[in-house]
């Protein structure tokens, strides 16, 4: 596999968040005040930026293997935060922890420590843990969390 | 529960001094002995000691997962349970480094080094041991730095004005840049990041809302423990999940005999040099913007080694190794304190939690803090003196049992237990779905920014750092203004504070290619 270099892609990325800043500077209309900063602060990121990119020719940090180490555990653990987090005010916090939490714990369970007992383990595991949560926020802390779907509660 | 408020002791004869540093003193430990507060901190404690024990869930997480727990509390009691997860957490990771050769958190990279060999040779209990008396003493001492630097360091910020809180933030940058893991140049465009972060939402001066992408949620900016949480709890959990079955061996068993106590409280009461130093190193390099225990442990074990009659005997299972980690890193926990509570700026990761924790009560962290603040931030600085006892009674007394149950949590539990309290915490703040997304996206971002060498210390001091500076900037360029139309730039340039702080900005970025420099020649002169 072709080694990669950091410091170009660390470069690249440097650009492109200044980039993201600098569409929105330039797309509106800003009183001096809140400009002062900023547009002192971009060009000196993107110098940065430059200047990591020249780096990456000169000496440059090459990553021994991938860069980005994903195997199917962590993708899996991606989404389904990705789904915990969009979907908790949709689904409620209630059902939407429970079904990632058990999820979760499904996937990272090891196949010879799969079994209907630790499955159901598992679930009542994660039914407690969320409900204990749910508990200790709302009662306790005074924190209302999105209920969703169980309206009931 | 109302706690009693301190006035701040300036111009005052020493006797008047002393009377009401003693009348402090007294309201504070009023403030703090409450059993709630103490309930909370024995809780702490031991949820700190487990979390450190347990491999890469660093003190910074704990921190992070706790705050939301801590903001519906009193002021007092919510600091003071931080507090104690804090310097509890950077306690139990000797845990797993001494029986497992993993360090529990990075503040214990260096108790490996003797800690495991000794458990090897069969005498992990000593090494705990040793490790919990240590862990207090530093702790001990380091309070008492925190004390003594945080009143007088206090009164001097208290001249600053808007261009001295300029050139302070820019220092906090240069050092953490430079003190970061990595390039240089990667720690300040890290730091760089976190200030253009730190702008989006409202400017602090001429009110104009900026960088929002024209969402409403974001015109008040980012919520700053959502960010923290997610640059520093979802890169870990991503980590974790990559290879969620790996075994732990352990080597030696705990069985709570008196002998192996006795050897521990003489490894570091019988060696004052060793453990003072480590203390104050500890300290000091907590007290540097950004600087954590990451550092000091291994600078600590380093200087012990340097002091050594016997330096072959480290690595080998000398347990002045143990002592001089154990108490750096303990005693970085308060260092870290003193920015934070003085100046605002915050002296580790771990403290730019408690940053926004304190935020999050109501209280602004910075030079007014003692004068509009003092019960409160007494009472949290004298906490460490209980917390840092407590925390040595439950590694001695209770230490084999909560060991025990780190090495029974799995993995397939963790992860998904840390993710439901990162969601959970989030929300909590101000029951607003676009905290948890912003935490979640700023945790992915972190992971690919860690990939590429960025640091995660360096964005979040930006972040914090970002609207110290940006007031202090536009604030000063104001007040340049109505001395010279043509120049106002001039004023950061010409009050004496703002040309010490120069000069530290350009030490602090220099020094490591000093650094170099020496170490080459050394390097010339030995071979």
């Amino acid at each position: 596999m072709q080694r990669l270099n950091r410091d170009f892609l660390g470069g690249g990325t440097l650009l492109a968040i200044c980039a993201f800043f600098y569409v929105q500077m330039a797309g509106n209309e800003f009183s001096a005040y809140g400009m002062y900063f900023p547009e002192r602060v971009l060009p000196i990121l993107a110098i940065l930026a430059v200047l990591i990119i020249i780096k990456g020719f000169v000496k440059p940090s090459r990553a021994e293997g991938p860069i980005f180490r994903f195997n199917k555990n962590m993708i899996i653990t991606l989404v389904t935060g990705l789904c915990w987090v969009f979907l908790l005010e949709r689904l409620g916090f209630l059902l939407v922890s429970f079904l990632c939490l058990f999820g979760l714990q499904c996937v990272f369970t090891s196949r010879e420590e799969r079994t209907l007992k630790s499955v159901l383990w598992q679930l009542a595991g994660s039914l407690v843990t969320v409900v204990f949560f749910y508990h200790i926020f709302v009662q306790y802390l005074g924190v209302t969390l999105p209920k969703g779907l169980i309206t009931f509660m | 529960m109302a706690s009693e408020h301190i006035p701040f002791p300036h111009n005052r004869t020493h006797t008047e001094e002393l009377e009401a540093f003693m009348d402090i003193l007294f309201t504070a430990i009023d403030n703090v002995i409450t059993f709630q507060n103490m309930l909370f901190v024995c809780i702490a404690c031991i949820l700190g000691i487990i979390g450190g024990a347990l491999p890469g869930f660093s003190a910074t997480m704990a921190v992070a997962l706790m705050v939301p727990f801590t903001f519906t509390m009193e002021p007092i009691t919510g600091l003071v349970t931080i507090g104690a997860l804090y310097a509890s957490t950077i306690f139990g990771g000797a845990f797993s480094a001494i029986l497992l050769n993993t360090p529990g958190t990075p503040s214990s990279i260096a108790t490996c080094f003797d800690g495991y060999p000794m458990a090897k040779a069969g005498r992990g209990e000593e090494a705990l041991y040793t490790a919990s008396v240590a862990s207090s003493v530093g702790g001990l001492l380091g309070t008492i730095i925190l004390i003594l630097f945080a009143l007088p360091l206090a009164q001097v910020s208290l001249r600053f004005g808007p261009p001295e809180f300029f050139w302070l933030a820019i220092f906090g940058l240069t050092i953490i840049a430079t003190l970061s893991d990595g390039s240089i140049l990667k720690g300040f465009a890290g730091g760089f990041i976190g200030i253009m972060i730190s702008m989006i939402g409202m400017a602090p001066i001429g009110g104009d809302i900026r960088f929002n992408m024209g969402l409403v949620s974001l015109q008040g900016g980012v919520e700053l423990v959502s960010v923290l949480i997610g640059f520093f709890c979802i890169p870990e959990v991503l980590n974790m999940s990559f290879n969620p079955h790996q075994k732990q061996v352990i080597v030696d068993k705990i069985r709570g005999s008196r002998e192996s106590l006795r050897k521990a409280w003489w490894n570091v009461m019988g060696h004052p040099g060793n453990t003072l130093r480590s203390a104050i190193l500890g300290a000091f390099i907590g007290i540097l913007p950004g600087a954590g225990g990451n550092i000091s442990n291994i600078v600590a074990y380093n200087e012990a080694k340097r002091a050594a009659k016997d330096p072959e005997t480290f690595g080998k299972g000398n347990p002045q190794g143990v002592v001089a980690t154990e108490t750096a890193n303990n005693a970085t926990v308060e260092g870290a304190l003193v920015p934070l509570l003085t100046m605002g700026i915050p002296g580790s990761p771990p403290a730019a939690i408690i940053f926004g924790a304190l935020l999050m009560q109501g209280i602004q962290p910075g030079p007014e803090l003692f004068s509009k603040n003092g019960d409160i931030t007494y009472a949290f600085m004298f906490s460490f003196f209980i917390c840092n006892i407590l925390m040595a009674v439950f590694g001695i007394m209770a230490g084999k049992y909560i060991f025990r149950l780190v090495t029974r949590i799995p993995t397939r539990c963790l992860i998904p237990g840390i993710i439901l309290l990162t969601v959970v915490g989030t929300y909590a703040i101000r029951n607003n779905e676009m905290d948890v997304i912003l935490m979640f996206l700023s945790g992915i971002l972190g992971y690919y920014l860690k990939e590429l060498e960025f640091d995660a210390g360096p964005i979040v001091l930006g972040l914090i750092l970002g609207p110290i500076a940006e007031r202090g900037f536009v604030q000063g360029l104001l007040m340049g203004g109505a001395i010279s139309m043509d120049h106002p730039w001039v004023i950061f340039f010409t009050r004496p504070l703002c040309l010490v702080l120069i000069a530290l900005c350009v030490l602090s970025t220099c020094w490591p290619f000093f650094k170099k420099a020496m170490d080459r020649r050394r390097a010339a002169k030995a071979g």
